[in-house]
């Protein structure tokens, strides 16, 4: 059973029974019952999206059985939003589909009430939104089913509940995804819809007469069609996020080059400036047959007035956000995507785990967690380095320290500072106790003493 | 409107009334005695050095001043807080955590080892017009690499915060000033540093070149120490009293 009407559900029916019990349940002869089909299923809800599309021009599919609509700017064409929540409902009746529908401030709270609020239809004020959320289960937060196992194990049950907890041992607990999923519900950050666009990608073609084996002319070819893409994008206000040409060749092969740009361009020099080292390592011994160019995620680029006296003059964030993409493309390309990166911090105690490292993207919000702690060396070793320390009592403060082979005493000791990882993570890491040492020589270090097997290392420093 | 003055002063220098590299461009250190030797901060439009301490007994490892250039790197970037600072180099990183999340969240780090793609990296950023200050690993820079960065620093009105290895104190170098920074060995319950102008172009070199800075726990920057600065640390005390009673 993947899916029952309400009237087998009101018998006794559930998502999961095998189809002989619930044919048992319900004691009819007259039942119904269809292939479970999910490809058709999102097939009818793209259909019910494009048709979603009469009330506003952002509608995203919510799978399985679910449509997210930004109406923002469109109620007050229908009446306003308790008109427009009634149409709505209205029109869908009219297609024989029982509906559940929510307008809030917030995507998260929608989906939330729209799911689990005991009325099918609903109208949430800004100033509503906690009252409404607060009594419905952790599951409407979409999280994931371990998550909200764990927390009904503990006896957390509602949004409510969990919104009571401290945030910083809700992350500790859970990661960041819950307190994200929360903040979201309740319009502490944003969440932005990605609309279902009905449209057939944007691409090129081309068709060589034979098999071409002077990869000047391929080049030539994959630069013209590049030009034809950027005009149309042009044209769309849209920037090109990420290209990719397919490349038949005689023997019956393909190679793909794809790339990915950090900001949306439309910039013809620079993408062609990062495409063009991967052609040159293009290798088609039987010749290029025909080539193709799709623009596999596009977005929006504000418009971009023309500089009057020279191209490099930054008048607004855009040009600023446009500039430092290309700059980031370059020196990816010359460098690999490992090299080139943004750091975000982390809500753990863990030193090395309290940041992320990640690409520049302009699509990520996630600002990463506030920093709670200032007192922290300004560099951290990659590896904690191993030290022979000398305490003057047990547990107590270094005395003397050995390190990279050689010989310090300290003159000022600061501790202990014990950082341990909760007890329930994996895999378990032994609680340290950090101390901030000067040693004879001047040197700041931050030294930290294995609780488990008393062993000392030097895991950063102030320089 | 930066854009606007930034047209004018092309009107300008098109027709001769400005300079096309002016020098006179600053951005304050934030401590009132070197802000004041230097006469009002440091270039905006150069290359600065700092060369760190040595770090091993065979003094063939350094510690790069991370935190004091992480400390500057901020307060050029705050000229233009809605560009970007380009951290290059891979061996003198800073923790994250350690820095202010203004500027972490406007950092792009490029993890680079050799020289040579370091250069291209410092001059990539440079040429950007979304980057207004660049920290990277200078070690093993010749000459001819520090005057390419210094032409590039002046022609994009950037500033370029070098760190340097101790032994290389003595090479060759187009950059416009030179620091050298080395441990406060009196006992302290705070890292502290003495930072030592050792050359500045266009300055004369005629007042107190040593200065103590020290790294505050409570807000995790960096200040010119009070305690044993001597007159220095007056300065720096009756600047924060004129604050207050404004």
């Amino acid at each position: 059973m993947a899916a029952c009407c309400d009237r087998a559900e009101a018998r006794g029916v559930r998502v999961g029974l095998s189809i002989e019990h619930a044919v048992s349940l319900i004691g009819s002869r007259f039942v119904a019952i269809l292939p479970f089909t999910p490809e058709a299923d999102r097939t009818a809800l793209a259909a019910l999206g494009r048709w979603a599309l009469h009330f506003t021009p952002v509608v995203a599919l919510h799978p399985p059985d679910g449509l997210l609509l930004d109406i923002a700017g469109c109620e007050h064409l229908f009446g306003g939003e308790s008109s427009m929540l009634a149409l709505l409902a209205a029109r869908l009746d009219r297609l024989c589909l029982p509906s559940r529908i929510a307008i809030a401030p917030t995507i998260g709270c929608a989906i939330a009430v729209a799911r689990y609020h005991a009325a099918p239809h609903n109208n949430v004020s800004v100033e509503q939104v906690a009252e409404v959320l607060f009594p419905l289960p952790v599951t409407a937060l979409r999280i994931d089913d371990v998550t909200a196992d764990t927390l009904a194990e503990i006896g957390i049950h509602t949004i409510g509940q969990v919104h009571r907890i401290p945030r910083t041992d809700l992350a500790a607990r859970f990661g960041g995804e819950l307190l994200r999923r929360l903040d979201a519900a309740l319009g502490l950050v944003p969440e932005h819809v990605e609309p279902h666009r009905p449209v057939a990608p944007l691409s090129e073609f081309h068709d060589f007469d034979g098999p071409v084996t002077n990869l000047a002319v391929v080049e030539f070819v994959a630069h013209e069609l590049l030009t034809c893409i950027v005009e149309r994008l042009s044209a769309q206000q849209h920037g090109a996020r990420i290209l990719e040409y397919t490349i038949r060749h005689a023997d019956r092969t393909q190679s793909v080059v794809r790339q990915s740009l950090t900001r949306a361009n439309q910039n013809l020099a620079h993408i062609w400036s990062v495409l063009h080292p991967q052609f040159q390592r293009l290798q088609s011994p039987f010749g290029v047959e025909s080539i193709r160019l799709e623009v596999v995620a596009s977005d929006t680029v504000s418009a971009h007035q023309i500089p009057l006296w020279r191209d490099d003059v930054i008048e607004s964030r855009g040009d600023t956000e446009r500039a430092f993409g290309e700059l980031i493309d370059r020196m990816a390309q010359r460098f690999g995507n490992a090299v080139v990166f943004a750091a975000l911090r982390v809500d753990t105690y863990v030193p090395e785990q309290a940041y992320t490292t990640r690409p520049h993207t302009d699509t990520q919000t996630d600002k990463g967690a506030p920093n709670q702690n200032v007192n922290r060396p300004s560099r951290l070793f990659e590896e904690p380095e191993p030290a022979r320390v000398l305490a003057i009592v047990p547990d107590g403060p270094p005395a003397r320290v050995e390190w990279r082979g050689a010989a310090f005493g300290v003159q000022f000791a600061r501790g202990p500072e014990r950082l341990a990882l909760p007890w329930w993570s994996a895999p378990v890491m032994p609680a340290r106790d950090y101390f901030e040492v000067q040693l004879t020589n001047g040197r700041f270090v931050w030294l930290f003493r294995e609780s488990d097997s008393g062993r000392w290392f030097v895991h950063g420093e102030w320089a | 409107m930066s854009g606007l003055h930034e047209a004018v002063r092309r009107v300008a220098v098109k027709y001769g009334s400005e300079s096309a590299h002016p020098t006179h461009d600053r951005f304050e250190t934030g401590w009132a005695e070197i802000d004041a030797a230097l006469q009002g901060g440091l270039n905006v439009a150069s290359v600065h050095e700092w060369y760190g301490a040595a770090s091993a007994a065979d003094g063939r490892k350094w510690s790069a001043p991370i935190g004091i250039l992480a400390y500057l790197a901020r307060q050029a970037w705050r000229k233009n807080p809605s560009a970007y600072c380009a951290w290059v180099g891979r061996t003198c990183l800073p923790y994250p955590c350690a820095l202010e999340n203004d500027l972490l969240s406007r950092m792009a780090f490029v993890a680079v080892h050799d020289a040579a793609s370091r250069l291209w990296a410092i001059d990539a950023a440079l040429r950007c017009a979304a980057v207004a200050v660049v920290v990277a690993d200078g070690s093993q820079f010749p000459m001819s690499a520090t005057r390419k960065l210094q032409l590039l620093a002046q022609t994009n009105r950037k500033p370029v915060l070098l760190a340097r290895p101790p032994w290389e104190c003595d090479a060759l170098s187009a950059a416009q000033s030179r620091w050298l920074v080395s441990l406060k060995t009196e006992k302290c319950p705070w890292p502290r540093w003495i930072v030592e102008l050792q050359r500045c172009k266009g300055l004369p070199m005629t007042f107190e070149k040593r200065w103590c800075v020290e790294w505050q726990r409570v807000t995790g920057r960096i200040h010119l120490s009070t305690a044993l600065a001597g007159d220095a640390g007056q300065a720096q005390t009756t600047s924060r009293a004129v604050e207050r009673s404004a």
